[in-house]
Formats: structure tokens, C-alpha cells, sequence
């Protein structure tokens, strides 16, 4: 008797929608409320994923790659949407698809270029933003943090090979890099909103005030960073550079006790 | 309340700028160190952002005033930042624990100048009995989300649906005191207790007027006063008692919350005294009294005392209920009272209370809200330790209202009188 009274409660009473009562709940009734990550701001960190693979990325058979990566994405991007309709199934169906289109995309970067240093950096950074995606469809709660972090270390490990590897230029580099930290940072946020509000609450300017803040301190840092280098600091013989990579250590170890 | 805390999320960020910098070292490439410049100016960021200065006031409407039972009724919340620019702010209103909500969300995101206001609605159900919002929880965050600051946004909002209480159904009170109980306590009345300084609004019959033509000082005269049998409604909130049915579903002290909330809306028309008591986080009392002023005063001690806050302890198997609270209860009251006692019956300690109370003539009815479920094993076990709870009570003459509180409770009370128990 219990749980089918209980579920005539005040809430059930007049509501057409059968599961619309208790798909939204109240903050005391809250655990069914939807605590995946907000959307507009997850759109916005695999944005910078992507972006952050496509600056560092020539040549024909490398834009071919992030193209099929790139559907791929925007495949995960659709089965979120599905997901939030309750359409389990397509949800699931299409989100196989963004795997599969993903996975395409990391395997044309890795057989397709000419060279093994062009072979090697795309397919990782295709793979940091697929799991990034994946962190915040989510394809599985709890994990997203987790998902998020690895994306991004990937795509930063992608950043740095390009610098090692193939020496691009100064400024795709360091937009890329930006753009690395800011999918991490954006789907943090992402995540945390969705935690914090659920996924019913109007959150996009939230969203959007932190990714564009986020970004356009980037976008500074970018220029200053363009600015040292305009000074020719790199000149500085090894010894030098490694006394100041020390101290740059020193005072970020500083900052965060 | 206001309570300030480190996100600690830029953490990760130093590590990444190590990382480029020491690669860039290692491989020899200055361009990977002009990386490092950039995720050490990230590293730096969330110091760059100071704490939000949290100042907000909050407005919400109904949109409608005395609804049904069952009525969607639709909340407006607006919300003014009286303060400097809140970049990040999450908002989370207090819809009474007894409502679900059916539409929208009570959750809002804005970012806010000083001066703006954000406006947003959901509507929730109406159910039974009177319903105090709570205070909205307010997060904001620095733009960098480094430091975030938690605090609450208090606004009066009740929302009532009054008109399917039945009368309450009071036992019989004897012994002799015929409802009359001559008090220590100076007021109207017959017999002479004391005279004091005038305040303004006593009434003019109890100015002692040779005083005055004598002294040329107003004083009044204060008789005692006497009182009917009270009524005191008293809510069990021990940690035990915040049990549920289900997770989602509201516990034991909600409901018996809503309960003592609908019995005082029933006794408020028939001119009871009443008074409010709760064991708990702390102990909680209101005399008996009578009057609007003195409902309301009720009221708002029942939506708002923190031993009657219906957020579940993080300690289940905390016991908050001394022998210093039963003792104080006791000492309230006597064979003049009428005791309520709302419990879900999860302990033993509340019982013997019960029938201590009783056996010292304070006529006791327990109000048992089931939040029992006989889906576990433990539920049923459950199950079993409260129906001899009450079998106890009941042998020794303390009627049990067993509720179901999907139920009103005016509704079982009657059912429970037409069979003659309470």
C-alpha cells in the first residue's frame, strides 16, 4: 500500500505529463532532478577542444581527419540532446555513431598524412576532445570529471607534440594551448552548474559570462605571452632559462599554498 | 550563515603549466616556454578575482493566493543585486519541503550588475495545510569560480490551502479542573496579582486611577489571569525521526510539521489555546496562547525554529533528545494540557515520554506519520517495532493516530473519532 500511496502524492495528483512531476523535482524531493553538465557551456568546451586541434593542424589529410572527428562530435553533441528528450535508444544509437565517427577521425589522423610526425599529432588531440565530449554528454555519471581532465591532458599532450615535432608557429601554438585549458575549464563549469542547478534551471548566462571571461584572459595571456617573445628573451642561454623556470615554479608553488 | 569556500579548481593548471615548461626545457623549444607563460598567467588567474560581495533581496509572488488542494500554483521569484557585480551567481529558492514541483525549476543562474534584478518561475502543487517558503540558498562565485561564497535570501511567502481541515477532535478533559486553570501570571482576570508601570495600549478599566490622583503616575493593575486547557502541539524532530519512505519523498518531521501546521489551522477557529513545543536539534517552546498574533507567532516558530528544520541530520544515528528536553517538556505541562505529539515512532524514548506525560495527567494523543515501507527487510522491521510502539501507547490509554500522510490529516483524526479511539 505504501509505495503505490506514496506515489499519489500531491505531486502525482493532477499532473498529465506522467513522468514530468517526478522527472523535475523540488530540492526536497530532489533526486531525480537532471544533474548533468550545462549544455551551452559544454557546447562551448568542445568548441575550444576542437579549435584547439584544428589550430595546430595543416595539411590536407589532417583536415580530412579532424572533419570526420568533428562530425563525430557534433553526433555526441546530438545524442545529449536525445538524451534530454528521454529518447534513451537514439540517444543511444547516435551516441555510438559520434564514437565511431570519433574513433574514424583519430584513425584517418593516424594512416592518412605522409609523415609519422603528421600521423602522430592529430589522432591524440581528436581523442582528448572525444573524451571530453564524452565526460559531458555524460555517457556515465560520475565520470565526467574524470573524462574532462584526461581529454584535456591529451589535448595539451597534443599541443606540446606539435611544438616538439613540427614547429608551428608561435601563435597557433599558443591559441591552441588557450583553447585547451579553456574546454577544461568550461566543462568544469559545465559540470558544476549542472550539478549545482540541474539541467531545467536557466543557467546560459552563467555559462556564457564564465567561458567568455575565461577566454578573454586567455586571450591576453596570449598576448603578453606574444610579447615576451617579442622581446627575444629566447636568446637566453639554457642555464639562464632553467633558473627561471625554477622560479616560475617557486612562485606557482607559493601561490597555491 | 554566510559561508565562504575555496574551489581549489585552477589546481590542475599549474600542473599543465609545469609540464609545457619542462617539456620546453628538455626538448629545447623557447616556443613551448612561451606555453608555460600562458598557463602560468592561468595559474594565476583565480588570484587575480576577489570574493563576491553578496547582497541581494529577494521578491516572491503567487500566482495564487488561496488555491486548491491539487492546483498548480505559480511561483515568481525576483531577485535585485543590491551589491557590486556577481558574475557567477546560482540561486536555489526554498520551496516548502511539503510541495513538489511540477513545471520549471526553483534553480536559476544569472549574472548580475549592481542594480539588475533576474526574474524566473516554476509552479509547484498545492497541498494541505500551510506552507512557509524557505530562505533561497545563494552561491556566487568570483568570475575565475576560485572563491565561491554561500549564503541565504530570506523572504516571507506562505502559500495555504486551509479550507479542507476539518475540526480537530479534542479528547475530554477532566478532573475537576474544568477547563479553568488560575495561572502565575498577571493579566485580566478576577483576582488581584500585581500593579506595574503603565504601558501604552493597556486598557483604560485597569489604570489605577487613585494612584494616578494621588501621584500623577499611570500604573496598571494586573489580576490573574486564567486560562482554558490548553492545546500544545509538539513535534518529535530527534534524529531518528527524520526518516522517509523513499529519497525522494519528504520525511517524518516534514510531515509532522504539515501536520501541526494543519491542526493549528483548525484550532485557530475555535479559540484554543495553544502552544508549541519540539524535541530536537534543540528544545523548542511557545506558551499556550490565543489570538491571530499568536497563531502567526506559532506559525512562523514552526517554519522557521532550527529544531524544526526539516533537513535531515548527517548523522542518522545521532541522538539529539536528552533527558534535560523530555524534563523541560514535563515541566510545561500538566493536567490542564492537551498534548499533540507528532512522531513517526522510530524510538523508544519517545513512548516513554508519551507516557510518562500521561500518567501525570497531561492528555496525550500521538500523531504518527507512516514513512514505514514494507519494500525491505529493514522496512519491515520497521514496521513491526512501530505497530508495538503503539500497541504500547495504546494499552495505556494514549490514543495513536496511525496517518498516512499522503492523506490530510483532518480526514484520518475523523476516521480515527468516528471509530471511537481518539
Amino acid at each position: 500500500m505504501s509505495a503505490v500511496a506514496a506515489g499519489e502524492g500531491s505531486d502525482g495528483a493532477n499532473t498529465a505529463g506522467a513522468n514530468a512531476s517526478s522527472a523535475t523535482g523540488s530540492e526536497p524531493r530532489g533526486v531525480t532532478v537532471d544533474r548533468r553538465p550545462a549544455r551551452v557551456a559544454a557546447s562551448v568546451a568542445v568548441v575550444a577542444a576542437l579549435l584547439s586541434v584544428v589550430a595546430v593542424a595543416d595539411g590536407g589529410s589532417q583536415r580530412v581527419a579532424i572533419g570526420v572527428g568533428a562530425a563525430g562530435l557534433l553526433l555526441l553533441g546530438g545524442t545529449a540532446l536525445a538524451r534530454d528528450r528521454g529518447l534513451r535508444l537514439v540517444a543511444v544509437l547516435v551516441g555510438v555513431a559520434g564514437v565511431v565517427g570519433v574513433l574514424g577521425g583519430v584513425g584517418a589522423g593516424a594512416t592518412l598524412p605522409a609523415t609519422t610526425t603528421l600521423k602522430a599529432e592529430v589522432p591524440l588531440g581528436l581523442l582528448g576532445a572525444g573524451l571530453l565530449a564524452l565526460g559531458l554528454v555524460p555517457v556515465r555519471e560520475g565520470w565526467s570529471r574524470r573524462l574532462v581532465s584526461v581529454g584535456t591532458a591529451l589535448l595539451v599532450c597534443n599541443v606540446v607534440l606539435s611544438g616538439i615535432v613540427h614547429g608551428a608557429d608561435a601563435l597557433p601554438l599558443l591559441a591552441a594551448f588557450t583553447a585547451s585549458v579553456v574546454a577544461w575549464d568550461v566543462g568544469e563549469h559545465a559540470i558544476n552548474v549542472g550539478e549545482q542547478l540541474g539541467a531545467r534551471a536557466r543557467t546560459w548566462p552563467v555559462e556564457l559570462g564564465h567561458a567568455g571571461a575565461t577566454s578573454l584572459f586567455g586571450g591576453a595571456a596570449v598576448a603578453v605571452a606574444l610579447w615576451v617573445r617579442g622581446l627575444d628573451v629566447t636568446g637566453v642561454p639554457l642555464a639562464g632559462l632553467l633558473l627561471l623556470v625554477g622560479a616560475a615554479i617557486v612562485l606557482l608553488v607559493a601561490l597555491y599554498n | 550563515m554566510t559561508e565562504v569556500r575555496t574551489t581549489r579548481r585552477w589546481r590542475g593548471v599549474v600542473g599543465i603549466a609545469l609540464f609545457v615548461g619542462a617539456v620546453g626545457v628538455l626538448a629545447a623549444r623557447p616556443l613551448l616556454l612561451l606555453l608555460g607563460v600562458v598557463g602560468s598567467a592561468f595559474a594565476a588567474y583565480p588570484h587575480l578575482t576577489g570574493t563576491p560581495a553578496v547582497d541581494l533581496s529577494l521578491e516572491r509572488s503567487l500566482g495564487s493566493r488561496s488555491p486548491e488542494q491539487g492546483d498548480a500554483v505559480e511561483v515568481t521569484v525576483r531577485v535585485v543585486n543590491e551589491g557590486s557585480t556577481l558574475a557567477d551567481l546560482r540561486i536555489v529558492d526554498g520551496v516548502p519541503p511539503m510541495l513538489a514541483v511540477q513545471s520549471g525549476s526553483p534553480r536559476h543562474g544569472a549574472v548580475l550588475r549592481p542594480g539588475d534584478a533576474t526574474e524566473w518561475s516554476y509552479t509547484v502543487g498545492a497541498d494541505y495545510g500551510r506552507h512557509q517558503f524557505d530562505p533561497a540558498t545563494v552561491v556566487a562565485r568570483d568570475v575565475a569560480g576560485a572563491r565561491e561564497v554561500e549564503t541565504t535570501v530570506a523572504a516571507e511567502t506562505e502559500l495555504a490551502v486551509t479550507d479542507s481541515v476539518p475540526e480537530v477532535p479534542l479528547r475530554q478533559q477532566t478532573a475537576g479542573h474544568a477547563g479553568r486553570v488560575v495561572t502565575d501570571r498577571g493579566g485580566s482576570g478576577i483576582e488581584f496579582h500585581q500593579t506595574r508601570e503603565y504601558q501604552h495600549g493597556d486598557p483604560m478599566s485597569r489604570i489605577d486611577w487613585r494612584r494616578f490622583a494621588r501621584t500623577n503616575t499611570l500604573t496598571t493593575i494586573e489580576f490573574r489571569e486564567e486560562r482554558t486547557a490548553a492545546v500544545v502541539l509538539c513535534v518529535d524532530a530527534d534524529a531518528s525521526a527524520y526518516r522517509a519512505r523513499r529519497d525522494d519523498e519528504p520525511n517524518a518531521v516534514a510531515y509532522s510539521v504539515a501536520g501541526a501546521e494543519q491542526l493549528l489551522t483548525s484550532l485557530g477557529d475555535a479559540r484554543t489555546f495553544v502552544g508549541l513545543a519540539a524535541l530536537g536539534r534543540e528544545f523548542a517552546w511557545v506558551d499556550p496562547g490565543s489570538g491571530r498574533e499568536h497563531r502567526d507567532r506559532l506559525r512562523t516558530t514552526l517554519a522557521t525554529h532550527p529544531a524544526l528544520r526539516t533537513v535531515p541530520p548527517t548523522d542518522p544515528d545521532a541522538s539529539w533528545v536528552d533527558t534535560d528536553q523530555r524534563a523541560a517538556l514535563r515541566r510545561r505541562l500538566g493536567p490542564s494540557n492537551q498534548l499533540f505529539l507528532f512522531s513517526p515512532l522510530t524510538d523508544d524514548g519517545v513512548v516513554t515520554t508519551a507516557l510518562e506525560l500521561e500518567a501525570e495527567g497531561t492528555r496525550v494523543t500521538v500523531v504518527s506519520p507512516n514513512v514505514t515501507s514494507r519494500e525491505t527487510a529493514g522496512g519491515r522491521l520497521a514496521t513491526v517495532e512501530r505497530d508495538g510502539r503503539m500497541r504500547r501507547l495504546r494499552e495505556s490509554g494514549v490514543p495513536v493516530v496511525d496517518w498516512d500522510p499522503t492523506d490530510p490529516l483532518g480526514t484520518e483524526l475523523l476516521r480515527q473519532q468516528e471509530r471511537g479511539v481518539a
